[in-house]
């Protein structure tokens, strides 16, 4: 113990910040620091942006997160191309203009963005069915790196695959870029029929589940013990009004992910204001109402089986990007990466 | 069926007549806007069954300005992003409200990394524009003092105060540091330093929980522990109070 820390005396210390925040006796990217990241963000709305601008206006509106995009879902949707990570320089700007965290998307299976994106200092990776993905079959190992990671699941199966590949979060995948929330709410309550399924299960039963859902069967007993994913569970993908904020709240997610809902809609600081009171609020109706209360228009939105094949098939190559990702397996009966 | 629905809910909460028959009570408040609360509440409920089972303990959750209520007896401002907690409670006029209940002598307040900010009356590296506090602990708080997510880390701190070795039993405690932040200085006296985190390559060890009158924060996350022993300081601190 030093003499100047001394209970009752006055400290001094001239620095403001730790220059190199490492030392030989702390552990750093345990799993532990790693999902402790995702609980700090619970209850929270994490918001896409696009410039350091509009990540101004989501750390105003009081987002716990930002996550740097190089276009919103629904520009993705609209415009096709592959979508790949954002452009690095993009997301230093957004990382010097905001003190909270920053997170960023990565394709599936791509390492070696997810490198890049640990190299930058982005407190999060988001490997993400709404980028193109970049390996068919594998998903990054997500236990080799130190920042943590979010993916998407639609369903338990997915969930448990992801956190046994090392992630520190889960999503819904819901239907990105449309402002539709039904496939989001299809997959938290699909995850939590299959939690429940799960716990009323014997020790006999849950073996065979977990080969049915094809993930281990440890893992499967300790979320039928918790009655929960064992890591932060949040939604996304078609959410855009503080109603449906709301409605996945109670529904038992963690928090939500915003993407396209608010920088598509009329009104973006007010409505990223009352999305972010509303994921606090979500048991009050009565504040509900007020929050809702002339937003303007909402993201124009396109229903998610009206999606017609054309719309999202641009040419050639990309033909079975959305079909591959975005997709609803059951409508398009095509077998995406899980 | 509707009986046992009956019976869980006398169980889970006695009525005032129970209470009255020589239970003591704990009330905590914790903040639930944003963050870690709900991992407070179930420590509290461990640290609480292991402190005085004789006695019931209540949680409730302040998300309202009405849930800042006089008879509580603790409030916990838990981890989060600072910033989000400090604008919810700026737009729903609740700062000065619970700056006044935190500032009562028989009220005990206890704030986790983003609740070490909230707390301090000094903070450094805020979002542009700044950030309203509630202002009460003579501290100079350094936001993200670690650095981002990947200098997050778990180290093991010294424990510094006598009531706290002794609430311990042991002089480390394991802390689990989330884009942490640290007190680079106390303005007063009157600030009592709790525990330090001691790095050989900084001269000084670096501040990491400090108590003034009945109000201590921690930059750390024993909410993410199995280690009930700040819940437990917490409830003493409570206990010590209420006898008072």
């Amino acid at each position: 113990m030093s003499d100047t820390v001394k209970n009752g005396s006055v400290v001094e210390v001239t620095n403001l910040l730790l220059q190199n925040g490492l030392w030989e006796k702390c552990q750093t990217g345990t799993f532990k620091v790693k999902a402790g990241l995702a609980q700090m963000a619970k209850g929270g709305i994490i918001m896409d942006v696009t410039t350091p601008e509009e990540a101004r206006i989501a750390e105003e509106a009081g987002a716990c997160a930002v996550m740097a995009l190089e276009r919103v879902p629904a520009d993705i949707r609209r415009e096709g191309g592959v979508a790949r990570m954002t452009d690095p320089q993009k997301i230093k700007d957004i990382i010097n203009t905001v003190t909270i965290p920053v997170m960023a998307k990565a394709r599936i299976g791509h390492f070696a963005e997810a490198q890049i994106l640990q190299a930058l200092g982005v407190d999060m990776i988001d490997e993400s069915e709404v980028l193109t993905p970049a390996d068919e079959e594998n998903h990054i190992n997500k236990h080799a790196f130190q920042v943590p990671f979010v993916c998407g699941a639609r369903d338990l199966g997915e969930a448990l695959r992801r956190i046994s590949e090392g992630a520190a979060m889960i999503r819904t995948k819901g239907e990105a870029g449309t402002g539709d929330v039904a496939e989001a709410v299809r997959h938290a309550r699909t995850i939590n029929k299959q939690i429940k399924k799960a716990k009323a299960m014997d020790s006999t039963e849950i073996y065979n589940y977990a080969k049915e859902l094809r993930v281990s069967v440890d893992l499967l007993m300790k979320t039928a013990e918790l009655g929960r994913l064992p890591v932060v569970n949040f939604a996304a993908g078609g959410i855009a009004t503080p109603a449906d904020v709301s409605l996945m709240m109670q529904l038992g997610v963690d928090g939500v992910f915003v993407g396209s809902g608010i920088f598509k809609s009329s009104n973006p600081p007010t409505r990223a204001l009352a999305m972010a009171q509303a994921v606090t609020h979500y048991k009050d109706p009565k504040i509900l109402a007020n929050l809702s209360s002339g937003l303007g228009e909402a993201m124009f939105g396109v229903p998610h089986d009206k999606l017609s094949k054309n719309e999202l098939v641009i040419k050639g190559d990309q033909s079975n990007i959305w079909n591959a990702t975005l997709g609803s397996p059951h409508k398009t009966g095509h077998t995406s990466l899980s | 069926m509707q009986t046992n629905i009956t019976d869980n809910i006398n169980e889970a909460m006695p009525s005032s007549e129970q209470l009255s028959n020589g239970k003591q009570r704990f009330k905590i408040g914790i903040l639930a806007v944003q963050g870690a609360f709900l991992e407070h509440q179930v420590a509290l409920k461990k640290a609480h069954a292991s402190f005085r089972p004789d006695s019931y303990i209540e949680v409730i959750e302040i998300r309202h300005l009405c849930d800042i209520k006089p008879d509580l007896d603790g409030v916990i401002i838990p981890g989060g992003e600072s910033t989000t907690i400090s604008l919810f409670l700026q737009r729903n006029g609740m700062i000065e409200p619970l700056r006044d209940w935190i500032l009562s002598k028989t009220h005990v307040t206890w704030g986790t990394c983003a609740g070490m900010i909230l707390l301090s009356k000094i903070t450094e590296n805020m979002k542009m524009g700044g950030q309203s506090t509630l202002s009460i602990m003579d501290t100079d708080v350094s936001r993200n003092f670690f650095g981002r997510q990947m200098q997050s880390f778990e180290a093991d701190i010294s424990l510094l105060d006598e009531e706290l070795l002794a609430t311990a039993g042991k002089k480390n405690f394991h802390g689990v540091f989330i884009r942490a932040p640290a007190i680079i200085k106390t303005e007063s006296p009157e600030v009592k330093v709790l525990a330090t985190l001691h790095r050989d390559d900084v001269e000084n060890d670096i501040i990491v929980a400090a108590k003034q009158g009945n109000v201590f924060s921690t930059a750390f996350h024993p909410e993410l522990t199995d280690d009930y022993t700040w819940h437990l300081y917490f409830l003493q601190l409570i206990q010590k109070v209420k006898n008072s």
